[in-house]
Protein backbone atom coordinates (compact mmCIF):
# COMPACT_ATOMS: atom_id res chain seq x y z
CA UNK A 1 0.00 0.00 0.00
CA UNK A 2 0.97 3.69 -0.74
CA UNK A 3 0.67 6.63 0.48
CA UNK A 4 -0.15 9.90 -1.30
CA UNK A 5 0.93 12.66 2.05
CA UNK A 6 0.65 16.50 2.51
CA UNK A 7 1.60 17.31 5.17
CA UNK A 8 1.57 21.18 6.98
CA UNK A 9 0.61 22.82 3.51
CA UNK A 10 0.90 26.56 3.09
CA UNK A 11 -0.60 28.33 -0.15
CA UNK A 12 -1.67 31.61 -1.48
CA UNK A 13 -1.78 33.11 -4.68
CA UNK A 14 0.64 36.15 -5.02
CA UNK A 15 -0.62 38.73 -1.92
CA UNK A 16 -3.90 36.93 -1.49
CA UNK A 17 -4.48 35.75 1.94
CA UNK A 18 -3.20 31.78 2.31
CA UNK A 19 -6.04 29.60 0.98
CA UNK A 20 -4.29 27.12 3.19
CA UNK A 21 -2.16 27.41 6.26
CA UNK A 22 -0.77 23.87 8.29
CA UNK A 23 -3.42 21.81 6.16
CA UNK A 24 -2.55 17.80 6.25
CA UNK A 25 -4.23 15.35 4.30
CA UNK A 26 -3.59 11.74 3.43
CA UNK A 27 -4.86 9.18 0.66
CA UNK A 28 -3.99 5.53 0.82
CA UNK A 29 -4.14 3.69 -2.36
CA UNK A 30 -7.11 1.03 -2.92
CA UNK A 31 -9.36 3.62 -1.35
CA UNK A 32 -11.78 6.23 -2.77
CA UNK A 33 -11.99 9.46 -0.44
CA UNK A 34 -14.36 12.40 -1.27
CA UNK A 35 -13.88 15.79 -0.46
CA UNK A 36 -16.50 18.11 -0.14
CA UNK A 37 -15.68 21.79 -0.21
CA UNK A 38 -17.71 24.85 -0.80
CA UNK A 39 -17.44 26.87 -4.55
CA UNK A 40 -13.59 28.62 -3.59
CA UNK A 41 -13.00 26.44 -0.62
CA UNK A 42 -9.96 25.44 -2.49
CA UNK A 43 -10.66 22.22 -3.85
CA UNK A 44 -9.08 22.57 -7.31
CA UNK A 45 -6.39 24.37 -5.80
CA UNK A 46 -5.44 21.48 -3.45
CA UNK A 47 -5.67 18.43 -6.06
CA UNK A 48 -3.07 20.88 -8.06
CA UNK A 49 -0.76 20.98 -5.16
CA UNK A 50 -1.36 16.90 -4.53
CA UNK A 51 -0.65 16.55 -8.29
CA UNK A 52 2.72 18.64 -8.19
CA UNK A 53 1.17 21.29 -10.67
CA UNK A 54 1.39 23.86 -7.80
CA UNK A 55 4.32 24.50 -5.14
CA UNK A 56 3.49 25.20 -1.68
CA UNK A 57 4.64 28.13 0.34
CA UNK A 58 5.74 25.68 2.94
CA UNK A 59 5.24 22.06 3.71
CA UNK A 60 5.19 19.05 1.42
CA UNK A 61 3.25 16.53 -0.70
CA UNK A 62 5.19 13.13 -1.10
CA UNK A 63 4.53 9.31 -2.26
CA UNK A 64 5.87 7.30 0.67
CA UNK A 65 8.57 9.40 1.58
CA UNK A 66 9.33 10.61 -1.62
CA UNK A 67 8.88 14.38 -2.90
CA UNK A 68 5.74 14.67 -5.15
CA UNK A 69 8.41 16.25 -7.87
CA UNK A 70 10.24 12.61 -8.01
CA UNK A 71 7.30 10.93 -9.55
CA UNK A 72 4.55 13.09 -10.62
CA UNK A 73 3.79 10.17 -13.28
CA UNK A 74 2.10 8.44 -10.18
CA UNK A 75 -0.22 10.74 -9.69
CA UNK A 76 -3.00 11.38 -12.34
CA UNK A 77 -5.86 14.21 -12.16
CA UNK A 78 -9.00 14.26 -13.60
CA UNK A 79 -10.40 17.60 -14.27
CA UNK A 80 -13.76 18.90 -14.60
CA UNK A 81 -13.80 19.70 -18.19
CA UNK A 82 -12.26 16.74 -20.34
CA UNK A 83 -11.56 18.73 -22.98
CA UNK A 84 -8.81 20.70 -21.13
CA UNK A 85 -6.71 17.17 -21.49
CA UNK A 86 -7.24 16.30 -24.94
CA UNK A 87 -5.32 16.97 -27.79
CA UNK A 88 -4.94 13.95 -30.68
CA UNK A 89 -7.22 13.50 -33.16
CA UNK A 90 -8.61 10.28 -32.29
CA UNK A 91 -9.49 8.33 -28.99
CA UNK A 92 -6.65 5.76 -30.01
CA UNK A 93 -4.26 7.86 -29.87
CA UNK A 94 -5.29 9.63 -27.10
CA UNK A 95 -4.69 7.07 -24.87
CA UNK A 96 -1.70 6.43 -26.37
CA UNK A 97 -0.28 9.86 -26.50
CA UNK A 98 1.56 9.67 -23.07
CA UNK A 99 3.12 6.71 -23.44
CA UNK A 100 4.51 7.66 -27.18
CA UNK A 101 5.77 10.93 -25.35
CA UNK A 102 7.86 8.87 -22.96
CA UNK A 103 9.23 6.80 -25.58
CA UNK A 104 7.51 3.86 -25.20
CA UNK A 105 8.09 1.21 -28.07
CA UNK A 106 5.07 0.33 -30.05
CA UNK A 107 5.02 -3.15 -29.49
CA UNK A 108 4.67 -2.62 -25.40
CA UNK A 109 2.51 0.70 -26.16
CA UNK A 110 -0.31 -1.10 -28.32
CA UNK A 111 -0.86 -4.05 -25.65
CA UNK A 112 -1.91 -1.40 -23.20
CA UNK A 113 -4.15 0.99 -25.45
CA UNK A 114 -5.95 -2.00 -26.58
CA UNK A 115 -5.97 -3.26 -22.95
CA UNK A 116 -7.68 0.26 -21.95
CA UNK A 117 -10.21 0.68 -24.84
CA UNK A 118 -11.48 -2.94 -23.66
CA UNK A 119 -11.64 -2.12 -20.09
CA UNK A 120 -13.62 1.46 -20.28
CA UNK A 121 -15.62 0.47 -23.28
CA UNK A 122 -14.01 2.48 -25.70
CA UNK A 123 -13.41 -0.01 -28.52
CA UNK A 124 -16.18 1.46 -30.84
CA UNK A 125 -15.25 4.26 -31.21
CA UNK A 126 -11.55 4.11 -31.33
CA UNK A 127 -11.40 5.72 -34.25
CA UNK A 128 -13.60 9.09 -33.49
CA UNK A 129 -12.26 12.01 -32.88
CA UNK A 130 -12.41 12.84 -29.17
CA UNK A 131 -14.07 16.28 -29.79
CA UNK A 132 -17.35 14.32 -31.19
CA UNK A 133 -17.92 12.06 -27.84
CA UNK A 134 -20.31 12.69 -25.10
CA UNK A 135 -19.27 14.29 -21.93
CA UNK A 136 -19.38 11.02 -20.07
CA UNK A 137 -17.38 9.75 -23.18
CA UNK A 138 -14.98 12.07 -22.69
CA UNK A 139 -14.20 11.42 -19.29
CA UNK A 140 -13.86 7.42 -19.83
CA UNK A 141 -11.31 8.54 -22.56
CA UNK A 142 -10.06 11.02 -20.10
CA UNK A 143 -9.43 8.02 -17.12
CA UNK A 144 -8.45 5.91 -20.17
CA UNK A 145 -5.48 7.97 -20.84
CA UNK A 146 -4.17 8.59 -17.13
CA UNK A 147 -4.34 4.96 -16.54
CA UNK A 148 -2.16 4.30 -19.52
CA UNK A 149 0.69 6.06 -17.23
CA UNK A 150 -0.23 2.93 -14.33
CA UNK A 151 -1.02 6.02 -11.84
CA UNK A 152 -0.88 5.30 -8.04
CA UNK A 153 -3.28 7.49 -7.21
CA UNK A 154 -6.44 9.83 -9.22
CA UNK A 155 -7.12 12.83 -8.01
CA UNK A 156 -11.25 13.94 -9.84
CA UNK A 157 -11.74 17.87 -9.62
CA UNK A 158 -15.42 17.66 -9.66
CA UNK A 159 -15.64 15.16 -12.98
CA UNK A 160 -19.29 14.25 -13.47
CA UNK A 161 -20.08 18.34 -12.86
CA UNK A 162 -21.32 18.46 -16.61
CA UNK A 163 -22.72 14.94 -17.40
CA UNK A 164 -26.60 13.96 -17.49
CA UNK A 165 -27.71 11.02 -15.96
CA UNK A 166 -26.51 8.13 -18.01
CA UNK A 167 -22.94 9.74 -18.15
CA UNK A 168 -22.72 10.14 -14.77
CA UNK A 169 -23.55 6.32 -14.26
CA UNK A 170 -20.61 5.79 -16.80
CA UNK A 171 -18.55 7.27 -15.50
CA UNK A 172 -18.98 5.43 -11.85
CA UNK A 173 -18.95 2.59 -13.35
CA UNK A 174 -15.22 3.56 -14.76
CA UNK A 175 -14.37 4.29 -11.47
CA UNK A 176 -15.60 1.19 -9.53
CA UNK A 177 -13.92 -0.56 -12.37
CA UNK A 178 -10.61 0.94 -10.81
CA UNK A 179 -11.40 1.21 -7.80
CA UNK A 180 -9.02 -1.18 -5.95
CA UNK A 181 -5.80 -0.38 -8.06
CA UNK A 182 -5.16 3.19 -6.90
CA UNK A 183 -6.17 5.64 -4.75
CA UNK A 184 -8.49 7.74 -5.42
CA UNK A 185 -9.84 12.06 -4.24
CA UNK A 186 -13.33 13.05 -5.84
CA UNK A 187 -13.50 16.86 -5.01
CA UNK A 188 -17.22 17.86 -5.15
CA UNK A 189 -19.08 20.93 -4.17
CA UNK A 190 -22.12 18.60 -4.03
CA UNK A 191 -22.45 16.28 -1.26
CA UNK A 192 -25.22 14.15 -2.60
CA UNK A 193 -23.49 13.76 -5.82
CA UNK A 194 -20.74 11.39 -4.99
CA UNK A 195 -18.96 7.69 -5.93
CA UNK A 196 -19.28 5.02 -3.04
CA UNK A 197 -16.48 6.15 -0.49
CA UNK A 198 -14.41 4.75 2.13
CA UNK A 199 -13.69 8.32 3.67
CA UNK A 200 -15.31 11.72 3.64
CA UNK A 201 -13.54 14.76 4.41
CA UNK A 202 -15.07 18.66 4.51
CA UNK A 203 -12.84 21.73 3.45
CA UNK A 204 -13.36 24.29 5.09
CA UNK A 205 -11.40 27.61 6.08
CA UNK A 206 -8.00 26.21 4.58
CA UNK A 207 -8.64 23.00 6.74
CA UNK A 208 -9.68 19.16 6.16
CA UNK A 209 -11.65 17.59 8.49
CA UNK A 210 -13.48 13.71 8.78
CA UNK A 211 -16.95 13.97 8.19
CA UNK A 212 -19.21 11.23 9.17
CA UNK A 213 -21.98 9.82 6.45
CA UNK A 214 -25.00 11.22 9.12
CA UNK A 215 -22.61 14.61 9.12
CA UNK A 216 -22.58 14.42 5.18
CA UNK A 217 -26.45 13.48 4.93
CA UNK A 218 -27.12 16.52 7.02
CA UNK A 219 -25.01 18.70 5.02
CA UNK A 220 -27.07 17.24 1.77
CA UNK A 221 -30.00 17.96 3.62
CA UNK A 222 -29.36 21.90 3.86
CA UNK A 223 -28.92 22.50 0.33
CA UNK A 224 -29.92 21.07 -3.44
CA UNK A 225 -28.51 19.99 -6.32
CA UNK A 226 -25.83 21.92 -8.87
CA UNK B 1 -44.79 40.90 -24.95
CA UNK B 2 -41.41 40.33 -26.54
CA UNK B 3 -41.18 36.85 -28.15
CA UNK B 4 -38.15 34.67 -29.45
CA UNK B 5 -39.56 32.40 -32.25
CA UNK B 6 -37.71 29.75 -33.98
CA UNK B 7 -39.22 28.33 -37.08
CA UNK B 8 -37.90 24.58 -38.58
CA UNK B 9 -34.74 25.12 -37.65
CA UNK B 10 -32.33 22.40 -39.28
CA UNK B 11 -28.68 22.28 -38.35
CA UNK B 12 -25.64 19.58 -38.76
CA UNK B 13 -22.17 20.26 -37.68
CA UNK B 14 -19.20 19.32 -40.20
CA UNK B 15 -15.99 17.31 -39.23
CA UNK B 16 -13.47 14.78 -39.36
CA UNK B 17 -16.42 12.50 -38.74
CA UNK B 18 -18.62 13.81 -41.95
CA UNK B 19 -21.66 15.55 -41.15
CA UNK B 20 -23.79 14.92 -37.85
CA UNK B 21 -27.45 15.75 -37.88
CA UNK B 22 -27.53 18.12 -34.30
CA UNK B 23 -31.31 20.04 -34.77
CA UNK B 24 -33.70 18.49 -37.09
CA UNK B 25 -37.30 20.67 -37.22
CA UNK B 26 -37.45 22.48 -34.35
CA UNK B 27 -39.95 24.85 -34.37
CA UNK B 28 -40.74 26.87 -30.79
CA UNK B 29 -42.23 30.60 -29.56
CA UNK B 30 -40.56 31.72 -25.78
CA UNK B 31 -42.46 34.24 -24.96
CA UNK B 32 -41.11 37.21 -22.14
CA UNK B 33 -42.07 36.94 -18.34
CA UNK B 34 -41.62 33.18 -17.61
CA UNK B 35 -38.12 31.55 -17.58
CA UNK B 36 -37.98 28.45 -20.31
CA UNK B 37 -36.10 25.48 -20.00
CA UNK B 38 -34.39 23.41 -22.44
CA UNK B 39 -33.58 20.39 -21.42
CA UNK B 40 -32.85 16.90 -22.68
CA UNK B 41 -29.99 14.09 -22.74
CA UNK B 42 -26.45 14.58 -23.30
CA UNK B 43 -25.52 15.24 -26.99
CA UNK B 44 -29.40 16.30 -28.20
CA UNK B 45 -28.81 19.23 -29.67
CA UNK B 46 -29.50 21.60 -26.94
CA UNK B 47 -26.43 23.62 -26.95
CA UNK B 48 -26.39 24.26 -30.63
CA UNK B 49 -29.89 25.05 -30.06
CA UNK B 50 -28.81 27.54 -27.64
CA UNK B 51 -26.49 28.85 -30.58
CA UNK B 52 -28.52 28.57 -33.12
CA UNK B 53 -31.15 30.72 -31.21
CA UNK B 54 -28.98 33.72 -29.87
CA UNK B 55 -27.29 34.15 -33.93
CA UNK B 56 -24.15 32.21 -33.18
CA UNK B 57 -24.80 29.60 -35.54
CA UNK B 58 -26.60 30.22 -38.56
CA UNK B 59 -29.43 27.46 -39.22
CA UNK B 60 -29.03 25.53 -42.90
CA UNK B 61 -32.45 25.76 -42.46
CA UNK B 62 -35.44 27.70 -40.97
CA UNK B 63 -35.31 30.85 -38.80
CA UNK B 64 -35.34 32.60 -35.83
CA UNK B 65 -36.68 35.99 -35.37
CA UNK B 66 -37.21 38.69 -31.69
CA UNK B 67 -40.62 40.20 -32.11
CA UNK B 68 -42.13 43.41 -30.06
CA UNK B 69 -39.43 45.01 -29.52
CA UNK B 70 -39.58 48.83 -29.04
CA UNK B 71 -38.62 51.48 -30.84
CA UNK B 72 -35.26 52.46 -29.85
CA UNK B 73 -34.40 49.48 -27.59
CA UNK B 74 -30.84 47.51 -28.85
CA UNK B 75 -32.10 44.06 -30.17
CA UNK B 76 -29.48 42.26 -27.79
CA UNK B 77 -28.92 38.99 -27.18
CA UNK B 78 -26.63 37.78 -24.34
CA UNK B 79 -25.14 34.22 -24.32
CA UNK B 80 -22.82 32.54 -21.98
CA UNK B 81 -21.77 29.31 -22.67
CA UNK B 82 -21.02 26.29 -20.52
CA UNK B 83 -17.34 27.19 -19.99
CA UNK B 84 -18.12 30.85 -19.79
CA UNK B 85 -15.08 30.91 -17.56
CA UNK B 86 -12.53 29.90 -20.54
CA UNK B 87 -14.00 32.97 -22.81
CA UNK B 88 -12.35 35.84 -20.26
CA UNK B 89 -9.89 37.78 -21.97
CA UNK B 90 -8.79 40.40 -19.32
CA UNK B 91 -6.36 40.59 -16.85
CA UNK B 92 -9.25 41.95 -14.05
CA UNK B 93 -12.91 41.28 -13.59
CA UNK B 94 -13.03 45.21 -13.49
CA UNK B 95 -11.73 44.68 -17.21
CA UNK B 96 -14.43 42.10 -18.04
CA UNK B 97 -16.80 44.48 -16.30
CA UNK B 98 -15.58 47.62 -18.75
CA UNK B 99 -15.66 45.22 -22.08
CA UNK B 100 -19.11 43.89 -21.10
CA UNK B 101 -21.07 45.91 -19.23
CA UNK B 102 -19.57 49.62 -19.96
CA UNK B 103 -21.36 52.33 -17.97
CA UNK B 104 -23.74 49.91 -15.54
CA UNK B 105 -21.35 49.28 -13.13
CA UNK B 106 -24.29 50.58 -10.95
CA UNK B 107 -26.50 47.40 -11.85
CA UNK B 108 -23.47 44.83 -12.14
CA UNK B 109 -23.14 45.60 -7.92
CA UNK B 110 -26.67 45.21 -8.04
CA UNK B 111 -26.78 41.72 -9.70
CA UNK B 112 -23.89 40.32 -8.15
CA UNK B 113 -25.07 41.49 -4.80
CA UNK B 114 -28.50 39.33 -5.84
CA UNK B 115 -25.62 36.35 -6.89
CA UNK B 116 -24.44 36.37 -3.42
CA UNK B 117 -21.24 37.72 -4.65
CA UNK B 118 -19.42 41.37 -3.51
CA UNK B 119 -18.47 43.10 -6.46
CA UNK B 120 -16.21 45.31 -5.54
CA UNK B 121 -14.19 42.42 -3.47
CA UNK B 122 -13.08 40.63 -6.64
CA UNK B 123 -12.72 43.50 -9.30
CA UNK B 124 -9.22 43.61 -8.93
CA UNK B 125 -8.79 39.58 -8.94
CA UNK B 126 -7.60 38.18 -12.51
CA UNK B 127 -10.56 36.47 -13.52
CA UNK B 128 -8.57 32.87 -14.90
CA UNK B 129 -7.99 32.76 -11.42
CA UNK B 130 -11.39 32.70 -9.70
CA UNK B 131 -12.69 28.96 -8.65
CA UNK B 132 -14.74 27.39 -11.55
CA UNK B 133 -18.01 28.50 -9.62
CA UNK B 134 -17.32 31.49 -8.54
CA UNK B 135 -15.76 32.20 -12.53
CA UNK B 136 -19.72 30.45 -13.75
CA UNK B 137 -21.41 33.38 -11.63
CA UNK B 138 -19.14 36.08 -12.71
CA UNK B 139 -20.03 35.02 -16.33
CA UNK B 140 -23.44 34.95 -15.63
CA UNK B 141 -23.51 38.33 -13.60
CA UNK B 142 -21.84 40.04 -16.30
CA UNK B 143 -24.61 39.14 -18.76
CA UNK B 144 -26.66 39.80 -16.61
CA UNK B 145 -25.96 43.60 -15.83
CA UNK B 146 -26.15 44.50 -19.28
CA UNK B 147 -29.77 43.64 -19.32
CA UNK B 148 -30.04 42.00 -22.49
CA UNK B 149 -33.49 41.34 -24.22
CA UNK B 150 -32.52 37.93 -24.25
CA UNK B 151 -30.29 35.75 -21.79
CA UNK B 152 -29.44 32.10 -23.14
CA UNK B 153 -27.36 30.37 -20.50
CA UNK B 154 -25.69 26.90 -20.71
CA UNK B 155 -26.06 24.87 -17.69
CA UNK B 156 -25.13 27.73 -14.88
CA UNK B 157 -25.73 25.89 -12.15
CA UNK B 158 -22.50 23.13 -13.05
CA UNK B 159 -20.40 23.08 -10.09
CA UNK B 160 -22.53 25.42 -7.60
CA UNK B 161 -22.70 24.87 -3.75
CA UNK B 162 -26.67 25.25 -2.62
CA UNK B 163 -25.92 28.58 -1.33
CA UNK B 164 -24.76 30.07 -4.72
CA UNK B 165 -27.30 27.65 -6.19
CA UNK B 166 -30.04 29.51 -4.00
CA UNK B 167 -28.73 32.68 -4.90
CA UNK B 168 -28.37 32.37 -8.67
CA UNK B 169 -32.14 31.08 -8.50
CA UNK B 170 -33.14 33.97 -6.92
CA UNK B 171 -31.14 36.52 -9.32
CA UNK B 172 -32.78 34.56 -12.35
CA UNK B 173 -35.98 34.95 -10.98
CA UNK B 174 -36.03 38.71 -10.22
CA UNK B 175 -34.28 39.64 -13.80
CA UNK B 176 -37.72 37.70 -15.62
CA UNK B 177 -40.01 40.37 -16.87
CA UNK B 178 -42.09 40.50 -19.65
CA UNK B 179 -39.88 42.68 -21.75
CA UNK B 180 -36.88 40.09 -21.17
CA UNK B 181 -36.87 36.10 -22.87
CA UNK B 182 -34.59 33.82 -20.44
CA UNK B 183 -33.52 30.71 -21.68
CA UNK B 184 -31.74 28.13 -19.55
CA UNK B 185 -30.21 25.02 -21.16
CA UNK B 186 -30.00 22.74 -18.45
CA UNK B 187 -29.77 18.96 -16.82
CA UNK B 188 -30.71 20.93 -12.98
CA UNK B 189 -34.32 19.47 -12.28
CA UNK B 190 -33.74 21.78 -8.95
CA UNK B 191 -33.82 25.33 -10.75
CA UNK B 192 -36.32 24.07 -12.86
CA UNK B 193 -38.64 23.27 -9.72
CA UNK B 194 -37.19 26.74 -8.29
CA UNK B 195 -38.45 29.18 -11.03
CA UNK B 196 -41.31 27.00 -12.88
CA UNK B 197 -42.10 27.94 -16.15
CA UNK B 198 -41.53 25.97 -19.57
CA UNK B 199 -39.80 22.95 -20.42
CA UNK B 200 -38.24 22.35 -23.78
CA UNK B 201 -37.17 18.68 -23.85
CA UNK B 202 -35.29 17.81 -26.66
CA UNK B 203 -33.91 14.69 -28.21
CA UNK B 204 -32.28 13.48 -31.49
CA UNK B 205 -32.21 17.24 -32.09
CA UNK B 206 -35.67 17.39 -32.06
CA UNK B 207 -38.68 18.62 -29.75
CA UNK B 208 -39.87 15.84 -28.16
CA UNK B 209 -42.04 17.43 -25.16
CA UNK B 210 -42.70 20.66 -24.51
CA UNK B 211 -45.14 21.70 -21.33
CA UNK B 212 -45.11 23.56 -17.83
CA UNK B 213 -42.14 22.44 -16.13
CA UNK B 214 -44.46 21.02 -13.07
CA UNK B 215 -45.70 18.34 -15.15
CA UNK B 216 -42.54 17.42 -16.33
CA UNK B 217 -40.88 16.98 -12.68
CA UNK B 218 -44.17 14.92 -11.74
CA UNK B 219 -44.07 12.50 -14.63
CA UNK B 220 -41.48 10.41 -13.61
CA UNK B 221 -41.45 8.08 -16.94
CA UNK B 222 -40.87 11.49 -19.18
CA UNK B 223 -38.20 12.44 -16.23
CA UNK B 224 -36.62 8.33 -17.27
CA UNK B 225 -37.39 8.46 -21.07
CA UNK B 226 -35.26 11.60 -21.41
CA UNK B 227 -32.43 11.02 -18.85
CA UNK B 228 -33.05 13.69 -16.42
CA UNK B 229 -33.59 11.97 -13.45
CA UNK B 230 -30.73 11.47 -11.56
Amino acid sequence: MAELTASDLRFAFGQRPALFDGLNVTVRTGETVVLWGENASGKTTLLRLLAGMLEPLRGAVRIDGTPIAEQRGRVGILFQNPDHQMIAPTVEEEIALGLELRGTPPEVMQPVVENLLGRFGLEQMRSRSPESLSGGQKQRVALAAIMAFRPLFLLFDEPDSYLDAPSRRDLLAAVEEIRSEVGMLWTTPNPRRRPRADRLLLLERGQIRELSESELTAHAQTGVSA
Amino acid sequence: MMVLAAWNLEFAWRGRDGEIKAVSGFSAEFPGGVPHFICGPSGSGKTTLGYLLSGLAVPDAGSVSLTGVLPGQRDNIAYVFQFAEDLFFEDTVAGELKQIASGREERAHEVFAQLGIHLSEILAQPPHCLSAGYARLVAVGLQMARDPQVLILDEPTIGLDWRFHQSMAAALRNWISPSRILLVITHDLDLMRELGGQAWVVSGGQLAWSGDVAALLADVSLLEKFALRF
